[in-house]
């Protein structure tokens, strides 16, 4: 199936590291757990009992939607939002979604074009928008499954300590909620703007991520093309 | 052409699967 594994070891990379982060979360999640109950005198839980818990789910989900949030607002700014000499930019003055002839569509689609690419009307359109709206999907989603898992939780810590519970719209009012959400935003929101404010100034030799070492300061990424 | 869509598919299960797992264990009320 893999004629060449190098032509994917990007991905593959990005999976393995992806697999290893999860299971050592998993271990360590389930060790600290444990700990946490014997402190309280209950007894400790199994493997499998802590992965399936909402206590692990919630941990994962709030990492998730950020991380999604973080792609989905960095694609729709940079349709319109430029920050000149970075490399995560446009060229000031292309901002916008670009003419059916840059975007090679419709009639401008070429023969190898992607099918949806070459057709009008609303397959055009969803093709067009459908890495955001696919990110924005998950974003919705594994926020969605932070608040359920958070509300599991939250309602197991009151009643452990005489607390009134809270249904899901409670939960997804209080601060709890909101505190897990916003401390995953806000890293989000600072590597990204450190990104494309640092990639003006600084290179990586051989990365795309980099313009060219030799690439003046003032030149934004697509200008070099 | 098919390995670039072994990738493709692939990461969208994972993130599929991970979605489903996350949202109906919480619903079980674990």
């Amino acid at each position: 199936m893999f004629r060449k594994v190098g032509d994917h070891a990007l991905s593959l990379f990005f999976g393995v590291l992806f697999l290893g982060s999860l299971l050592g979360q998993s271990l360590l999640g389930l060790a600290e757990y444990n700990e946490e109950q014997l402190s309280h005198g209950s007894s400790p839980v199994s493997y499998l009992d802590f992965i399936t818990s909402s206590e692990f789910i919630v941990d994962v989900a709030e990492n998730w939607q950020s991380e999604y949030l973080q792609f989905f607002v960095f694609i729709i700014a940079t349709i319109w939002l430029v920050q000149r000499g970075s490399t995560e930019s446009k060229v000031p003055g292309d901002d916008g979604i670009g003419t059916d002839k840059e975007q090679l569509i419709g009639r401008y689609a070429k023969p190898d074009s992607p099918a949806w690419a070459k057709v009008g009307g609303w397959r055009q359109v969803l093709y067009s928008n459908s890495l955001l709206l696919v990110m924005g999907a998950i974003f919705a989603l594994s926020w969605l499954a932070q608040s359920l898992a958070g509300t599991v939780v939250y309602n197991q810590e009151q009643t452990e300590h005489g607390q009134p519970t809270v249904d899901w719209v409670g939960y997804i009012a209080s601060p709890d909620f909101w505190n897990r959400t916003l401390q995953n935003w806000q890293s989000e929101f600072l590597a990204v703007g450190s990104m494309i404010a640092f990639t003006i100034y600084l290179r990586q030799r051989g990365s795309p991520q980099s313009k060219p070492v030799g690439t003046p300061h003032a030149e934004t990424a697509a200008e070099s093309e | 052409m098919r390995s670039m869509k072994t990738v493709f598919t692939a990461w969208l299960g994972f993130v599929v699967v991970g979605l489903a797992y996350m949202i109906v264990l919480p619903l079980t009320g674990r």
